[in-house]
């Protein structure tokens, strides 16, 4: 019963704000509905009893990933206009590549038999069990994402420090 | 029903007595044939209810606090007209803010000038639903919650941004962008020594941090974290962006940042934000490093306000000590001295554990 409100409230959240923050005029307010919608799906997993995944999702997308959205944002000057357009010109390649992409999660769901699947709750103190699959099973796939993250941020600082750290 | 062994639960193991309310109410709600979780959801409004009242008469107390300390570092009388004491300043500055036109810049952005104060107060009302204030007296004990804390004080970040984005001000624009930058940059040695602890305890969850540090004063983590500590309260000093850290309102040259163009009550939501900020961070440190709610012979509630308002002391000494950090060093100090130092206490710590 509660899990139901809950969860029917949390998707309604996620999907006006998805919405809004398609058709918002203004790119900040578009990014802090991305923040609400972000914060909806993390109300999900708090309903599915992944307090452990809900806290990651909002330390991660919204306290990283969209902090640096509106940091840019803030940053760059033009965009802020308000007579500057949100919209570009590719309305065919848009109209193509959504629509398949509309055509294959919806058949995906009509194809998926929900009758049989029951939405599994986990146990209740999943983070250490989290922590022990990460270290154990799932060690190769944890160490190749560490090692990625690694390249990513050392691919950053040098595109930033540029000529000037070859120099020094 | 024994009254005095009632008071004493009350004052010594508040949880018992609280849960025992709380099965009875249950009980008696059950008869009527209603939803439980109507009664659940009445529970969490009142507690939420008793939260704020707390946090408003803790910032009318610290706010009273920080001015008399202030003036006792700086060798004068501070506050000392309204009601004995002064004690009254704070409820009188409240009550001028609650009269004052609320005023809305030109060419303001509405919405998220409007949304900022609010972001950041929810999100420091939010952490309190994890801070253990006694022994069972802990709103929601969440089993994740360290991170918890962590994710939602982070979203203080977007609600300065805000305020410097919507308020259409050059001075507040630069405000939100510094404290957007501070509080990323000091939130990674913040994460990193509070993971040490954690490891120690071996769990995130607030009693569980508590309860491993014990009721003897020899095993709380101060000691074998004393680094950690120091790191811990430099980085939550920077993180509510106070004492020399306060380069996101530094007056001298940017008027007062990111709450330059604010006034009356919604300038009055980011300076209660301010105070409950530093009360969480003390509390923080007194949970983490200095065991939470426990010691000898003085209620739980008491001990933990008595090492909450020791922090507090510190970190309001630490501000009307030090002069202003200059802004390209506040970033280094983050990233080239706290950062190597609390991996190395991270590294040595996990090192420790296994070995010992």
């Amino acid at each position: 019963m509660v899990e139901t409100i809950l969860f029917y409230g949390f998707a309604a959240l996620i999907l006006i704000s998805a919405l809004l923050m398609i058709i918002a005029p203004n790119i900040y307010h578009s990014a802090l509905f991305l923040a609400l919608c972000l914060f909806g799906v993390a109300g999900i997993y708090v309903v599915l009893n992944s307090y452990f995944l809900a806290g990651i999702q909002v330390l991660v997308y919204i306290g990283a990933v969209v902090v640096l959205a509106l940091f840019v944002i803030n940053l760059t000057r033009r965009i802020l206009d308000v007579d500057s357009d949100q919209h570009n010109e590719q309305l065919l390649p848009a109209v193509i590549i959504s629509g398949l992409t509309a055509f294959l999660i919806i058949s995906a769901v009509l194809k998926t038999n929900w009758g049989t699947m029951i939405a599994h709750r986990v146990a209740q103190d999943n983070t250490a069990l989290t922590g022990r699959l990460l270290l154990n099973e799932f060690v190769l796939p944890f160490e190749i994402v560490s090692v990625l993250l690694l390249a990513a941020l050392i691919g950053a600082i040098s595109i930033v420090a540029g000529d000037k750290g070859a120099q020094k | 029903m024994d009254f005095k062994k009632l008071l004493w639960d009350l004052f010594y193991d508040t949880g018992k007595p609280l849960s025992q309310f709380y099965a009875w109410a249950h009980n008696l709600w059950m008869q009527t044939g209603l939803p439980g979780f109507i009664l659940d959801v009445f529970f969490q409004l009142v507690i939420a209810v008793v939260i704020a009242v707390f946090i408003a008469l803790n910032a009318i107390w610290i706010i009273y606090y920080e001015r008399k300390f202030a003036a006792l570092l700086q060798i004068r009388k501070g506050p000392n007209r309204v009601g004995p004491f002064g004690l009254f300043q704070t409820v009188a500055d409240t009550v001028k803010m609650l009269l004052k036109e609320d005023i809305n810049p030109d060419k303001s952005d509405i919405l998220t000038f409007w949304a900022a104060p609010f972001i950041i107060f929810a999100a420091s009302f939010g952490v309190f639903l994890v801070i253990p204030f006694g022994n069972g007296l802990i709103a929601g004990d969440v089993n994740i919650g360290m991170l918890y804390v962590l994710a939602i004080s982070g979203l203080a970040v977007i609600g300065i941004l805000s305020a410097g984005f919507g308020s259409n001000s050059k001075y507040s624009l630069i405000g939100g962008l510094r404290s957007a930058a501070q509080v990323i940059s000091y939130e990674i040695p913040m994460v990193l020594t509070v993971l040490a602890v954690v490891m120690l305890a071996g769990s995130l969850k607030m009693s569980d941090i508590v309860a491993a540090q014990t009721g003897n004063p020899l095993k709380w983590y101060f000691i074998p974290q004393i680094v950690g500590l120091v790191l811990f309260l430099i980085a939550g000093n920077a993180e509510i962006n106070r004492g020399p850290f306060d380069l996101p309102e530094a007056e001298s040259e940017l008027v007062s940042g990111f709450i330059t163009e604010y006034s009356g009550m919604k300038f009055a939501m980011f300076f209660l934000a301010e105070y409950t900020n530093l009360f969480l961070t003390s509390a923080l440190a007194a949970t983490l490093f200095l065991g939470g709610w426990q010691g000898p012979f003085l209620p739980p509630v008491v001990w933990f306000m008595l090492k909450t308002y020791f922090i507090v002391t510190i970190l309001m000494w630490a501000r009307w000590t030090f002069p202003r950090i200059r802004v390209d060093h506040l970033m280094a100090f983050s990233w080239k001295i706290l950062l190597p130092i609390a991996l190395l206490n991270l590294l040595i710590t996990a090192f420790l554990i296994k070995v010992i």
